[in-house]
């Protein structure tokens, strides 16, 4: 059987490459410092950065390591220190092949200490099956990390201050970055391979896109200084419950740079979908059309949708992701809608009227009474009318 | 393969075509494009029952949801299952391609007659007056196609419609405008292992008592002729004529000889299978410019919705706009129709269309308006692979439509049924699914046929669908176009 240690096998990326791997049926042996996080199936050894191959790592000869372990609480240094005592260990016991998972930031003169450091780690890698992978914005899986911190942003504000919102990133799915990792520990390598997607997306879209996958809803970014987001930073860090942005991640972002990867991609095999696409496979992303599902059907029922119409609505929608937010003042909302929101206002009241509860709410009481209900929603869509006009002038405008 | 009569669709003018030379003793096979699959199954019960029905969405938009988001705009009747099924394919399988023209057209055995309203119209003199023969020569093949099928007189009416027929019993006929309840082919009473129509109303998803006629009802009993083959998932992709004699090419390669072939599979299809035989560069098709249009009958507003009901044709008038032209059209009542169809083109927000749409829908009468063939401005064109449908609609049509529009608008006032302001739509050309007229009797330009629909230049090979009409009055057409294809193989059997 095909053995595989990871280290920091109970993080973020870690955990991942740990079940994708189990799932292709390694032997895994996740290195890291308790058992948390690591998942089950994976043998667990204690270890921490800085010391080297535990000697019950299991059979090391041929084995393939990725290394995923990095130390944001010490001395810079300290992680090139136990990288390079890792790696020795390592060569020693006749590992295979040893993936070192870097960053896009990587460089000799990167604005960030992190890509510094990784840059650093990067070069005492210089033997055959020793290979550095260069990783682009991780997005997917448990809300966490980078991708945590976004998420959460994204979804507190209608209107979010970044910096360099034009600046491009290289997104990928937290599951490419697991099988690229893999298909590296079993191929080797030599040098560096950029695991992102090939073309750039402008982050300020990239955040547009999480806020409307995530949190159905529409995002406008701000660009501001760097040197304002620096102090942000330090501001953020004061506040209780206020997530903390690190100045690490921001000076990281302003730093980054376009990373040609899509002959490395090409050469993994390695697909890497847009982002829109890639979010989808979320839980988040089914929370939220579940959400705007329930919002625009109760909208047009005025009553609550069961389970099955629910269902419907979000197959019906397919592989479309949440396009609205449903928090009332849908009466306004939709003389603003878009073709997009507007064609899923039109599926909400196909699938609504075709639904027992529909029936059921459109039936509802006497002739008259009816009849009166009817009135009284004419008469505030009477009012409504102006709204409506001006909308659709805007629109056309 | 033998001597006989190759027929090439199983629609209403292949079966019907296949009657006469059957009867006559003349073998017949027909070539059915039908790619297999069955349709989607005819609900039972009734529409009221449907309608708080937790599988109604089913029935509604399909298992997959694929009707979900619809092709309502032209007629409700095309976003259903029943037409999806029934319309798929048709277009990739001819190689036709469009430009401004909705083709409709059918690769299932029975073609569009699964989906057609079933509204039976026999064409008077007038109506007849660029076809190359009379109403003496076709009334044999009328009463013959009509026996067959079944055609009745609506006698229920849904109460709007019903409402409007009991006032213009009350009134003399205004300006031209003629009413009477319409004629459809629909059984009143079981026949021919079909039942009588029990009203349930679910008539746009498919009719599960067989009362509204189809073509494919009819296999079983021409199975029973002597003579008859027939073989299903055989599509045609050309025709041509080796040795004097006319032979036809089917999708899998293989080449079907026979003494004549008449060409049945719809009049998009034939136009393209002999346009390619024959090389030519564009061909006239004529269609019916149509409009629609929704009347309001005040009392009903609000009311419940009935429990029977019928939603094909419940009356059909006909009304002169000027310079001696008729149009023509059916009124509908609109208590069988998923609200959806109409409540998107409210000028209001949803929930409250969707409520006025459920106030109106025993209260309204549906109608759509028909101007003749000579309004139309389409063409057949021929290209490297196959067919394109070229279709502009003129500014004449525009405007008959219009003052058809304005004429119905006052007549229906005076019978109690109100126009809905704003509801006044005009279909794309094609989307009235009258597309006829390309390949036309007695017609002596490229592409002309004669009396029996034969084709110049391909010997043998005859034109038995609505390629074949000279003319396109604003009527329904498909009873003519059955009657004409009984006719033509009337001749044929005994030449």
């Amino acid at each position: 059987m095909r053995h595989l240690i990871v280290t920091g096998g109970g993080g973020y990326i870690g955990g991942r490459v740990v079940r994708r791997a189990l799932a292709q049926g390694w032997a895994v042996t996740a290195l890291s410092r308790s058992r948390r996080g690591v998942p089950v199936g994976a043998r667990h050894v204690v270890w921490g950065l800085g010391e080297g191959l535990p000697a019950d790592v299991g059979d090391a000869q041929g084995a393939a390591v990725i290394h995923l372990a990095h130390d944001w609480g010490v001395r810079a240094e300290a992680n090139a220190a136990g990288t390079q005592a890792l790696l020795a260990g390592c060569r020693a016991a006749g590992v295979g092949r040893f993936v070192f998972v870097s960053s896009q930031s990587a460089r000799a003169d990167a604005a960030n200490i992190y890509g510094r450091v990784k840059w650093g780690i990067e070069q005492i890698l210089d033997r055959d099956g020793e290979v550095s992978a260069r990783v682009g914005l991780v997005y997917g899986g448990p809300v966490q990390a980078m991708f945590g911190l976004l998420c959460k942003l994204t979804g507190m504000t209608p209107v979010l201050p970044m910096i360099d919102p034009w600046r491009k990133v290289q997104p990928i799915h937290i599951d490419e970055v697991a099988e690229g990792l893999l298909r590296l520990a079993e191929r080797g390598g030599r040098g560096w391979v950029g695991l992102a997607a090939a073309e750039g997306v402008a982050f300020g879209t990239f955040l547009k896109v999480l806020a409307r996958e995530f949190h159905g809803r529409g995002l406008m970014v701000l660009p501001v200084p760097v040197r304002f987001a620096l102090l942000a930073c330090d501001v953020s860090a004061r506040i209780p419950f206020f997530p903390t942005v690190d100045r690490e991640r921001v000076l990281g972002l302003a730093g980054t740079r376009a990373m040609a990867c899509g002959a490395h991609l090409a050469a993994l095999g390695l697909e890497v979908a847009p982002i829109e696409v890639g979010l989808r496979r979320e839980v988040g992303s089914r929370r939220a059309i579940l959400a705007e599902g329930r919002g625009l059907l109760r909208y047009v029922l005025g009553a609550a949708p069961g389970v099955d119409l629910l269902r419907r609505y979000v197959r019906a929608v397919g592989g479309g992701g949440a396009v609205a937010r449903p928090w009332g003042a849908l009466r306004v909302m939709e003389a603003f809608a878009g073709p997009v929101l507007a064609g899923r206002l039109d599926l909400a009241l196909a699938l609504a009227e075709a639904s027992p509860e529909g029936e059921r709410a459109l039936m509802a009481g006497s002739r008259f009474g009816r009849l009166a209900r009817l009135s009284l929603g004419l008469v505030v869509d009477g009012v409504m009318l102006p709204v409506r006009v001006a909308a659709a002038w805007w629109r056309r405008g | 393969m033998g001597e006989g009569v190759i027929i090439v669709g199983s629609g209403p003018a292949g079966v019907s075509a296949a009657w006469p030379l059957l009867q006559a003793g003349v073998a017949v096979t027909m070539l059915d494009a039908d790619p297999g699959g069955a349709l989607p199954a005819a609900p039972e019960g009734t529409m009221a029952g449907l309608r708080g029905n937790a599988s109604r969405w089913q029935v509604q938009f399909g298992a997959d949801l694929a009707g979900v988001a619809g092709r309502g705009a032209l007629s409700p009747k095309l976003g259903m299952p029943l037409a999806r099924a029934v319309l798929a394919g048709f277009e990739a399988g001819n190689r036709i391609g469009v430009d401004g023209f909705v083709s409709l057209g059918s690769l299932a055995a029975g073609g569009l007659s699964h989906i057609w309203g079933g509204a039976a119209a026999v064409y008077d003199a007038a109506d007849l007056a660029g076809f190359p023969f009379g109403e003496a020569v076709l009334a044999p093949s009328y009463a013959a196609v009509m026996g067959r099928i079944g055609v009745s007189q609506v006698s229920g009416f849904s109460p709007p419609v019903g409402r409007v027929w009991a006032a213009a019993g009350r009134r003399p006929a205004t300006d031209g405008f003629e009413l009477e309840p319409a004629r459809n082919a629909v059984l009143r009473a079981d026949r021919d292992g079909r039942g009588g129509c029990v009203q349930c109303n679910l008539c746009l998803f498919g009719c599960h008592r067989g009362s509204i006629y189809h073509s494919d009802q009819e296999l079983p009993a021409l199975l029973a002729m002597p003579g008859f083959s027939y073989r299903r998932g055989a599509r045609v992709v050309r025709v041509g004529v080796d040795a004097g004699r006319p032979v036809v090419a089917l999708s899998g390669g293989e080449v079907v000889r026979g003494q004549r072939v008449l060409l049945a599979c719809g009049t998009l299809a034939t136009t393209g299978l002999v346009m390619r035989a024959l090389g030519l560069a564009r061909l006239r098709l004529l269609s019916n410019p149509v409009a629609a249009m929704a009347f309001v009958v005040p009392g009903l507003v609000g009311a419940g919705l009935p429990e029977r009901g019928f939603s094909l044709g419940q009356l059909a008038f006909r009304l002169g706009i000027g310079g001696g032209v008729r149009a023509a059209g059916m009124l509908f009542a609109a208590d069988g129709l998923p609200l959806s169809t109409f409540a998107g083109q409210m000028p209001v927000s949803r929930p409250v269309a969707l409520r006025l749409a459920r106030a109106l829908a025993p209260a309204l009468v549906l109608a759509n308006c028909y101007l003749p063939g000579g309004f139309s401005d389409n063409a057949v064109v021929l290209e490297a692979d196959g067919v394109r449908l070229v279709g502009r609609t003129t500014a004449a049509a525009r405007a008959g439509l219009r003052e058809a529009a304005q004429r119905l608008r006052r007549a229906l006032a005076g019978l109690g049924a109100f126009a809905i302001p704003g509801s006044l739509t005009l279909a794309a050309p094609g989307a009235d699914a009258h597309a006829a007229g390309t390949l036309p009797m007695g017609g002596d330009g490229p592409g002309g046929t004669d009396l029996t629909g034969a084709v110049s230049g391909l010997p043998g090979v005859h034109v038995v669908d609505g390629a074949a009409l000279p003319a396109l009055p604003a009527r329904h057409y498909t009873l003519t176009i059955m009657a004409n294809a009984d006719r033509i193989a009337r001749l044929l059997a005994v030449a």
